[in-house]
């Protein structure tokens, strides 16, 4: 279980979280809406340690989560896709997927690209895919890390509607007894489906 | 063990402390040492002539870093309200970039001889003084000068341009928006040019002007008094540390990270795009005026390399070792400033400081450095050059790939840092290969500045290991201007190979990542 406790966050003076206080149980599903700038996404950050809180504390089954990023058992899809250009998409989505042999890690990265759809991209660089290809692949790359919480920031806001509503279902599929979800959005729809708890952000304040 | 321990202080988180303090350690050596060891403990009195020279340095350095940055500011304006076609077309004036300011010092005397035939009194006033040495240093600096202008101008968002164009005039839209954008940079290509002139004193004595420069060198070679060569720089570094400390910092937060925008057009009235003209046209013959002027002594460029062979072989490989003494240290200290957040302004100006020291203390530093320690067994060798040059360009260095670090996106560091399975794979698998841009570019200035430098090779270079700089700024001084033009033009081509190499490198990179 994750207890975010008493987070705050501000800026120049500005208050961009202001004391928010929730937990996610393991296998949760959690959605927080909000309209832009409200302050979903630097929670969000905070969560994964890419942004320190200035007040409150972030624990997991009672433990203070560790400050480095990647032993906090989190994985995020971000605004962007933020595929690195460098690598095939096979290899973005490797990156992150554990200790295993060779052919389990093709087995795990062609099955989730199967799942969202990018099969046949998987040898491709991100500058030689569309930007709803990328977004996919982003969030296979996230899965592919099996952390215990998968943040997802307005994940699904540039893809079509057929495939919006495919890769949510895979989303859920590949999540289901497996971890728990954070999502952000500002499409009601979108929390509803994939969700079954929820949230409201205003002025960096949590309204259940 | 210390490796291990190094290692992990270097990957550590914002903690790249260890090449931060290598860095600093290289880069204040040279005057560090000379201060401790000869004991600095008065100011010197500037006598009337010091003085006098001071102000011909000063005078130079200025009209040179003003005339790069005006003309600068007029060709990137021409070339950036163009189509974009080709990358190599917008950016030619680069294509000369690597020529050291004394083939444009051969160049002008030839110019000179050749018009003195029909105005001979042109011969009489025009071979010395003031005006050559600002003409040929603005020549040689120019490519620099386009250079940041043209960064300054792309990195003006498409809808801020067109947002202003909806009230004012292409030009009113330029001075009022854009330029307010561009002036840091301008200033700090300006503040650069205006150091690297002060702090030479190779092109003036072409030209028979006696600077503030020549003068540390001049004592140094008469008495070999270090610590005085030292005390007798102050007033330079003075100068010098205070143009780049106003000219630089004000650049440190402006740049956006790269991002692909919309291309913008935009229509000058007719006086502002005969100013473009004019300052295009400059920029051609800062290309045209050298090719032509050694053209007619390319057929000797085989007797050439058999006569300076070795002289070319000893600039190669002390080049190849400056960058890479430069790399590690200059990188390290660059990605620290650019992840820092507090104190920045602080840490900037110490970083960029070294750049106000003069080529010539660095070589007298780092000599005796070399001969006061057990390296003095390195002295006979080409590695002695080798770090003089790294510590004398590893401001350079640094402050190129600190201006590419800004532009690195950082979420796709921070997405790599949260799904790395193990401290270190995000630094190696994902931020190195985003730092190699900045780490080549820096490099290939760095092997380039070696290439053609004399100030700090004449104090370095052990016997018989004469780099090609130095054999032809002998020769100009001899007047042997058909041996010059030869040898100007091998430096000229192993500068343009290098870039060719880069060049091609680069294309394959992309063609592989590119289908």
């Amino acid at each position: 279980m994750f207890e975010i406790i008493g987070v705050s966050k501000h800026y120049d003076g500005l208050c961009a979280v202001n004391e928010v206080s929730f937990q996610i149980h393991d296998k949760e599903r959690v959605s927080i809406q909000g309209e832009s700038g409200c302050g979903k996404s630097t929670l969000l950050r905070m969560i994964a340690g890419l942004l320190v809180q200035d007040e409150g504390e972030i624990r997991r089954n009672g433990e203070i989560l560790p400050e480095d990023p990647h032993l906090r058992g989190v994985s995020m899809v971000f605004q962007d896709s933020l595929l690195w250009n460098h690598m095939t998409v096979q290899e973005n989505i490797l990156f992150g997927s554990g200790k295993k042999s060779r052919a389990e890690r093709t087995g795990q990265a062609e099955e989730l690209a199967e799942t969202f759809g990018i099969k046949e991209l998987l040898k491709r660089y991100p500058n030689q895919i569309s930007g709803g290809q990328a977004r996919r692949a982003a969030i296979a790359r996230a899965l592919a890390c099996e952390r215990a919480l998968l943040l997802l920031d307005e994940p699904f806001s540039n893809l079509d509607p057929d495939w919006k509503e495919r890769t949510m279902e895979g989303v859920r599929l590949k999540c289901a007894g497996n971890c728990a979800i954070l999502l952000v959005t500002h499409n009601r729809n979108e929390a509803e489906k994939l969700c079954n708890t929820h949230y409201r952000m205003e002025a960096g304040r949590l309204i259940l | 063990m210390i490796w291990k321990k190094f290692t992990k202080l270097a990957i550590r988180k914002n903690g790249n402390c260890a090449g931060m303090i290598l860095y600093l350690l290289l880069a204040f050596v040279p005057v560090l040492y000379l201060t401790v060891t000869g004991g600095v403990d008065r100011l010197p009195v500037l006598s009337e002539r010091r003085a006098g020279l001071l102000y011909h340095s000063v005078i130079i350095a200025f009209f040179t870093a003003v005339c790069c940055v005006s003309v600068g500011l007029f060709v990137a304006v021409k070339l950036h309200s163009k189509k974009r076609g080709n990358a190599l077309g917008r950016w030619f004036f680069l294509l000369t970039a690597p020529v050291p300011s004394y083939i444009y010092a051969l160049t002008y005397m030839n110019l000179v001889r050749m018009m003195g035939r029909f105005i001979p009194s042109l011969l009489r006033y025009r071979m010395a003084g003031i005006l050559p040495c600002v003409t040929v240093e603005g020549f040689a600096f120019l490519p620099y000068a386009c250079a940041a202008a043209m960064i300054a101008l792309e990195q003006v968002d498409a809808g801020e341009w067109k947002a202003a164009w909806l009230c004012r005039s292409s030009d009113r839209v330029y001075w009022k928006i854009v330029f307010p954008k561009q002036l840091p940079y301008l200033m700090a290509i300006g503040a650069v040019i205006f150091v690297l002139s002060i702090t030479d004193y190779t092109i003036p004595s072409l030209f028979q002007v006696n600077v503030y420069a020549m003068e540390i060198f001049s004592d140094y070679s008469a008495a070999g008094r270090s610590a005085h060569s030292m005390e007798l720089s102050v007033p330079l570094l003075f100068v010098s540390a205070a143009v780049i400390l106003m000219g630089i910092l004000p650049l440190r937060n402006v740049v956006k990270p790269m991002k692909d925008d919309e291309e913008v057009i935009p229509q000058y009235s007719r006086l502002m795009n005969m100013a473009g003209d004019v300052a295009v046209l400059v920029a051609v013959l800062q290309i045209v005026l050298p090719v032509l002027s050694l053209i007619p002594y390319v057929g000797n460029l085989s007797g050439a390399y058999v006569f300076a062979g070795e002289e070319l072989w000893n600039s190669g490989i002390t080049g190849l070792g400056a960058v890479a003494f430069t790399m590690i240290p200059s990188a390290m200290m660059a990605l620290q400033l650019a992840e820092q957040k507090t104190m920045k302004p602080v840490w900037l100006g110490i970083a960029i400081a070294p750049l106000a020291i003069p080529g010539v203390l660095t070589g007298i530093g780092v000599l005796k450095f070399f001969s006061d320690t057990p390296l003095h067994v390195l002295r006979s060798g080409n590695i002695m050059p080798a770090i003089g040059m790294a510590i004398r360009y590893l401001p350079f260095a640094m402050l190129i790939q600190y201006g590419c670090y800004l532009r690195m996106d950082r979420n796709r560091i921070d997405a790599a840092r949260l799904l790395q399975t193990g401290r270190g794979q995000a630094f190696f698998r994902v931020k190195v290969f985003m730092m190699i841009p900045g780490m080549v570019i820096a490099g290939l200035v760095v092997f380039l500045l070696t290439l053609g430098d004399v100030g700090t090779a004449l104090m370095l270079m052990p016997a018989g290991k004469e780099p090609l700089s130095v054999k032809i700024y002998n020769y100009l001084h001899y007047g042997a201007s058909e041996t010059v033009a030869v040898l100007c033009f091998m430096q000229m081509a192993v500068c343009l190979a290098a870039v060719g190499v880069l060049y091609f490198g680069t294309w394959i990179w992309q063609k592989n990542h590119k289908r």
